[in-house]
């Protein structure tokens, strides 16, 4: 007897140390694929959730999403709103993306909202956060078309597949972004998705646009696509891409060249308190289209491509380089985070005006690209 | 061990032996009777016999009288259905009666000697004997002024052949089976063991059926302190009737309340010639083919004789998939209830929309309704092992179209619940020797995710695999394996090497451990 009840007590015992025990069926929730984050006329926020529909089976209809809304003082608030007007509870567990409107971004900043979703156990560290480029957040989620059923499911696919086929957006995972949003001398980078028209129809789809790029909290402004793809060859793992050139000389078509992979270097000089910045690329691209008369296997041809590349992405870098240093004044790229890592007491005396320095920071760009599988014979 | 009957031990003892005492004054009383010794004249042997055996309808007398000297009488009996006619007509009948041959003055050694022409001839003076063997076909013969019988071996009764076991059956590999007769049976093992080392002892178990057995091992492998325990053990059974080995099985095994097996059990005679192989122990009992062997090990679950017979590659991918079916069977169960109703962030995103909703519109929760279909589908399971064949059919329709599709498309079961009970059920088919075992496992770990979630699924794995390792047969631990951990000890658990590797016999079993001395290709 004592036994038995010594092995219920430590049984007892161990509950509280594993997890979550509460038993919740499947049909007794509603799942949330995403949601988006807008700011109401009386300033309150107006949340958007986009809830799966299943009342269709699944057999014959497949699944599909439904949009509610809510408004409410803070977004929990708006959250138990939003249950008012549904049967079973909101289930974030697998919600994959949040977009945020322009207008939250730009005049509150993420504060809130990355302190709200690290502080609720449900929802994923993994969720993509997404910046509206329309004039809502809620009218990303109301688009037409869906190919998985839900809007977020296909922006989530968008984005992970984006990141590495084409280089164009930037993938913000949560736990990432916070992480580079409480690190010193890091700005955070955020994917922009806006609706685009289909030709020749009313429809809308959305679609990948660049990225957004953050001021502290706050935005600052928007970097395109093509930009997007330089400022990744610094921050970021880029494994795709596409390079157009066109090179009069070689041949009249435009010659595309498909990046493979890139390494980056960025380091430091400290010239008594001159900060100078040094950014090595070394890209291994592969020739996608060279419609030439040129003979094959040339190297002189190859090495002029190669130049004329070099110069094309070193040209673009710095330009975008520009563009966040006094433009946007954006630290994107994280260059006081590499002082901080590498050298704190450095960090320590310039972190004060680290925001003028920033701005008014030579930034030297050597570029190298080594071509590979040109799918050519030598002679 | 916690013994849950612990405190009521001594009044239990008192309450056994009450009924034992009860019980041995009848049997004295019976025993006496069969202890005394045979009259000298016959007429009184005969009307003993005859009242031993009142009310025996099948209890025949043959008066008998010779030919040429009229004054040798001599009483047959034997029962009627268990003797051959023509064996006692040959051998016996005819000698007695036409025999001209004058016997001498020692009765019983002159017939058994010079006239009687049966193969198996006996003298005797105990009731006890003559009792016994009218009662397995034997028949007696009483003589004039004598107070020694002469049992006569003439038994001939209706036996199945050696055939295939129905329930182990093989692709290839030899195909004779065990059938009701002990002797029968012991042929087909001393065929294969041709040695003297061969050793086969014979009991009798059973106050009231007095069923034969036989023990029976090689003497050089055999693990002399599991053969000690052994006979301890068959030594303090007493009961009225064994009818099958089980009977042996649940009375001596190690850990009584365990689902788990602790004896081995087999129809097929190559198996247990292997098994005497590896220094084991085999109980034949009469009047049943299942064959028991000790001791047992917990991989002898998982093994099939045909893992021998076959290509190891092949057989080694099978025994993996028993041991996979057996995990799988047991907590496939649990693993989903858990997952769908504790962890559904585990789940990939299209898999919970699916399963969502297929589960929206269904009245019960997930975990009453996998208890429901798991007690369906071993009451389907349960109809279908009775069923004659040609009803059998009607039953997996019933089972498949009624329960399955029309539960589904009716709303009263999700989907993902009939493919859930389907692979429970199926993989529980590959190992057939677990399935009291399995039944309730799952059912334990079931009941343990359905209140806990994952925590309670591994809680109740963790309290599984604590009463599995501690199982024991005959002092060997089932599951633990012995000494160090060597190639020679895991040879045959999860893959079966191939047989120039097996050069050891398990340790565990087997008192001397060589099998090859000279492995044909470990040599170069």
């Amino acid at each position: 007897m004592k036994r038995c009840l010594c092995a219920l007590l430590a049984v007892c015992l161990m509950l509280p140390l594993a997890g979550c025990w509460n038993y919740r069926g499947l049909n007794e929730m509603t799942i949330v694929a995403g949601m988006a984050v807008d700011e109401a006329d009386d300033g309150q926020y107006l949340m958007t959730f986009e809830v799966m529909d299943l009342t269709q089976p699944t057999k014959t209809a497949g699944p599909n999403s439904n949009l509610v809304f809510a408004e409410g003082g803070s977004m929990l608030e708006a959250i138990r709103n939003a249950k008012r007007q549904l049967a079973s509870k909101l289930y974030f567990g697998n919600m994959q993306i949040m977009v945020i409107s322009q207008q939250i971004a730009e005049r509150e900043g993420l504060d809130a909202i990355l302190d709200f979703a690290l502080r609720d156990s449900e929802m994923r560290e993994t969720m993509e956060l997404v910046v509206s480029g329309e004039e809502t957040a809620r009218a990303i989620l109301n688009s037409d078309q869906k190919i998985s059923g839900a809007v977020s499911y296909d922006i989530s696919r968008i984005i992970r597949e984006d990141a590495r086929v084409t280089g164009s957006l930037y993938s913000a995972q949560f736990y990432h972004i916070y992480n580079d949003f409480k690190l010193p001398g890091m700005n955070v980078v955020l994917p922009v998705f806006y609706l685009a028209s289909e030709p020749d129809s009313e429809k809308k789809h959305v679609e990948a646009y660049g990225c957004a790029v953050f001021r502290s909290s706050l935005l600052a402004g928007i970097l395109s696509s093509e930009e997007t793809k330089y400022m990744l060859m610094v921050n970021g793992p880029l494994t795709g891409g596409v390079l157009t050139l066109y090179e009069p000389e070689i041949t009249q078509n435009n010659i595309s060249l498909e990046i493979k992979k890139v390494e980056s270097f960025m380091s430091y000089d400290n010239n008594n308190g001159k900060i100078a910045m040094k950014l090595d690329i070394k890209i291994n691209a592969y020739f996608a289209e060279f419609p030439h008369d040129k003979s094959e296997g040339d190297n002189p041809v190859l090495d002029r491509v190669e130049k004329s590349a070099e110069k094309l992405v070193q040209e673009n870098l710095r330009n975008v380089i520009k563009k966040l240093q006094t433009q946007y004044q954006s630290d994107a790229l994280g260059m006081g985070s590499l002082i901080y890592r590498t050298n704190l007491p450095l960090w320590r005396q310039i972190s004060g005006q680290w925001n003028e320095i920033y701005q008014t920071l030579p930034v030297d760009v050597t570029v190298k690209i080594y071509l590979a599988n040109t799918a050519m014979v030598r002679e | 061990m916690w013994n849950p009957f612990r405190p009521k031990q001594e009044e239990k003892q008192k309450r056994i032996d009450k009924v034992l005492n009860q019980s041995s004054e009848q049997s004295e009383a019976a025993n006496q009777s069969q202890e005394e010794v045979l009259f000298s004249s016959m007429e009184e042997n005969g009307r003993r016999f005859e009242e031993l055996f009142k009310d025996n309808d099948t209890i025949i007398c043959r008066k008998i009288q010779n030919a040429f000297y009229p004054w040798l009488e001599y009483r047959l009996y034997y029962s009627d259905g268990m003797v051959s006619s023509s064996l006692l007509h040959d051998g016996v009948l005819r000698p007695l009666i036409e025999s001209r041959e004058k016997p001498g003055r020692d009765l019983a050694e002159s017939l058994s000697k010079q006239i009687l022409t049966a193969s198996d001839i006996e003298i005797s003076e105990k009731w006890k004997d003559v009792c016994d063997s009218v009662t397995y076909g034997d028949a007696v013969l009483f003589l004039p002024h004598s107070s020694r019988a002469l049992i006569l071996s003439a038994k001939n009764f209706q036996l199945r052949g050696v055939d295939e076991p129905e329930n182990e059956r093989i692709l290839s590999g030899p195909r004779e089976g065990f059938n009701e007769s002990l002797l029968n049976n012991l042929t087909l093992i001393r065929r294969r063991l041709r040695t003297h080392d061969l050793k086969l002892k014979f009991r009798t178990f059973g106050r009231r059926t007095q069923t034969k057995a036989c023990i029976c091992y090689l003497d050089g492998l055999v693990n002399k302190n599991i053969l000690k325990l052994l006979e301890d053990r068959l030594n303090n059974i007493d009961i009225d009737g064994v009818l099958d080995t089980n009977y042996l099985s649940e009375l001596m095994r190690d850990s009584a309340l365990s689902p788990f097996r602790s004896t081995g059990y087999t129809e097929r005679p190559d198996v247990v010639a292997a098994k005497l192989l590896e220094g084991r122990i085999a109980i034949f009992l009469d009047g049943t083919p299942v064959v028991l062997t000790v001791p047992y090990l917990f991989i002898e679950n998982f093994q099939s004789s045909e893992d021998y017979y076959m290509n190891f590659f092949y057989t080694s991918f099978s025994r993996m998939l028993r041991i996979l079916g057996f995990f799988m069977t047991i907590t496939v169960p649990g693993f989903y209830i858990a997952i769908v109703a504790f962890h559904h962030e585990m789940l990939p995103t299209p898999l919970l929309i699916n399963i969502a909703s297929e589960r929206t519109g269904v009245p019960l929760p997930a975990a009453a309704e996998a208890f429901i279909m798991l007690i369906v589908f071993d009451i389907l399971r349960e109809t279908g092992v009775r069923m004659p064949s040609n009803i059998g059919q009607a039953l997996s329709i019933v089972g498949a179209l009624v329960i399955g599709q029309a539960a589904v498309e009716a709303r009263l079961v999700a989907a993902p619940m009939i493919i859930i009970v389907g692979i429970t059920g199926i993989t529980a088919l590959l190992v057939p020797r677990m399935n009291a075992p399995i039944i309730f496992v799952r059912i334990f770990i079931l009941i343990g995710s359905s209140i806990f979630g994952l925590f309670g699924m591994m809680l109740t794995l963790c309290a599984l695999f604590i009463h599995m390792l501690n199982l024991d047969s005959f002092g060997v631990s089932q599951l633990t394996p012995s000494g160090r951990l060597q190639f020679q000890e895991i040879k045959d658990i999860v893959i079966r090497a191939p047989w120039w590797t097996m050069i050891q016999r398990p340790r565990k079993t087997a008192w001397g451990t060589v099998r090859q001395k000279v492995s044909p290709r470990t040599k170069e």
